[in-house]
């Protein structure tokens, strides 16, 4: 089964529909791991400050991961992969199971445990969401997606195998439905079928760091932080990929 | 499934707020990040849903922010006339991104936390009436470049999307034959003589739609 299927991993087995975050039941993973561990370590200053960076880089995974998801939603094309996102918090997600777990079984401890079970799941739903989005996006344009290096580049292993099979299924149907014999399926004939993403899509995007209006004469004049444009999907496409702009 | 309201709240309840907590604790780690530790009458801040969380377990009181006071509130709707009366591009005064979602939320669920919550109800009700009725007449700006607006909260930018998208979609289909200059007089959507203008403009010009647009992009548009 290829990653990108592979939800159930993450916690929502059986669930095809994507809903909001709440208290499910789970098997406790093999982690022994305690709040504790992390916050009231015996160990020196050292092992804190390596906690704290931890802490700071799964966080920022988190923020990292929803603002990827926006843009992946407002995107007409696919984007870079966020493989080490997803993993940090994959990671996260199996420890925050371990400590809930164990904190739930203490009455004292009962409010924290269900905060971070609600927790693990916010992470999740994000996760989730992310992944359905770039899966349909890749489903739509997937013989685009296949016939360009640089939007295969963006696909994680899974993801591509996925779209490898998902082409594979997609000729098979037409192979059926034109009643073709099998080496009859020509390219022009798949070609139509091909939709390519729409680039000049609009979008709105807000500001992060200065960057020059694409029509401005004199480079004093710039997009300041805070601005929200709304243009071609086109115009946008550099300034998104060097985080210049986000996606809203 | 595209990103819906619901969505928008989801992303306000990460927002951070101050509580103070009734119970002592070590620190508390959400999401990779740490809070705490939880000593009272010590404030901290933690997301809005953990918050709302422990405040449901009467486990806290929530100290609402800044920008829910109704000395805030009073300060913006002046500012936003202020800066109507004395530019006259009607810009919008600076908000925090999910400042609607937050403050429906806050007032759904803290409501006994908020000091004289009708009137910071109301407030913001006007704020958001005075803010959309700019937002509506920047509309008329509108050219086939696109816009730029200042200080959109992210729930403003989701309401008017659907119309303004489809409003430039149709100043560019009427602009469609000529190139995109941005020193050209702009197209409007409610102004007469631009419209014979582009009939001057038009005549002679047999590019289409779709070659502009794959001109332009150089991809082809199926929809």
């Amino acid at each position: 089964m290829s990653r990108i299927f592979s939800l159930n991993e993450l916690g929502h087995a059986g669930s095809s529909r994507l809903s909001r975050p709440t208290r499910p039941t789970r098997e406790l993973p093999d982690i022994d791991l305690d709040i504790d561990d992390l916050t009231d370590s015996d160990t020196e200053d050292e092992k804190d400050q390596e906690t704290q960076l931890k802490d700071a880089e799964t966080s920022n995974d988190y923020e990292i991961l929803k603002r990827s998801l926006i843009n992946e939603e407002f995107s007409p094309e696919i984007l870079m992969y966020q493989d080490k996102a997803i993993d940090n918090l994959d990671k996260l997600i199996q420890e925050q199971d371990a400590v809930s777990k164990d904190m739930l079984v203490t009455h004292e401890r009962k409010k924290f445990g269900m905060l971070l079970f609600s927790g693990t799941d916010r992470i999740k739903y994000i996760m989730e969401k992310y992944l359905l989005c770039r899966r349909n996006k890749i489903e739509t344009q997937v013989l685009s997606i296949l016939s360009s290096p640089i939007y295969k580049e963006r696909l994680s292993t899974a993801e591509l195998t996925h779209a490898e099979d998902y082409k594979m299924l997609l000729e098979d149907y037409l192979k059926a439905e034109l009643k073709l014999p099998n080496d009859c399926l020509e390219d022009s004939i798949i070609k139509t079928f091909e939709k390519k993403p729409d680039l000049s899509k609009t979008v709105f995007c807000r500001v992060l760091k200065n960057i020059v209006p694409r029509d401005a004469q004199d480079t004093a004049i710039q997009h300041e932080p805070g601005d929200v444009i709304m243009d071609k999907y086109a115009y946008m496409r550099d300034a998104l990929k060097d985080n210049s702009v986000e996606l809203i | 499934m595209p990103i819906n309201t619901n969505d928008l709240r989801f992303f306000a309840e990460d927002e951070l707020v101050a509580i103070e907590p009734f119970f002592k604790e070590e620190a508390l780690i959400l999401s990779g990040k740490s809070f705490g530790p939880f000593e009272p009458p010590k404030k901290l801040e933690m997301p809005l849903w953990a918050a709302l969380a422990l405040k449901e377990r009467k486990q806290c009181k929530i100290f609402p922010p800044e920008c829910l006071t109704i000395e805030f509130l009073e300060n913006r709707l002046e500012l936003e006339d202020f800066l109507d009366i004395n530019y006259g591009h009607k810009p919008l005064s600076n908000l925090p991104k999910y400042f609607i979602e937050f403050s429906k939320i806050l007032l759904e669920n803290a409501e006994d936390d908020i000091e004289n919550p009708a009137r910071v109800r109301y407030l913001l009700q006007k704020l958001k009436e005075i803010r959309e009725n700019k937002i509506e007449k920047k509309l008329n700006d509108l050219e086939v470049n696109g816009l730029k607006m200042k200080n959109l909260t992210t729930s403003e930018v989701h309401k008017i999307r659907p119309t303004f998208t489809m409003a430039l979609g149709g100043i560019r289909k009427l602009d469609g034959g000529r190139s995109e200059d941005p020193k050209r007089h702009p197209v409007q959507v409610n102004g007469m003589q631009e419209i014979e203008q582009l009939e001057v403009n038009g005549r002679g010009d047999d590019m289409s739609l779709e070659d502009y647009r794959m001109d332009l992009d150089d991809t082809i548009i199926y929809d």
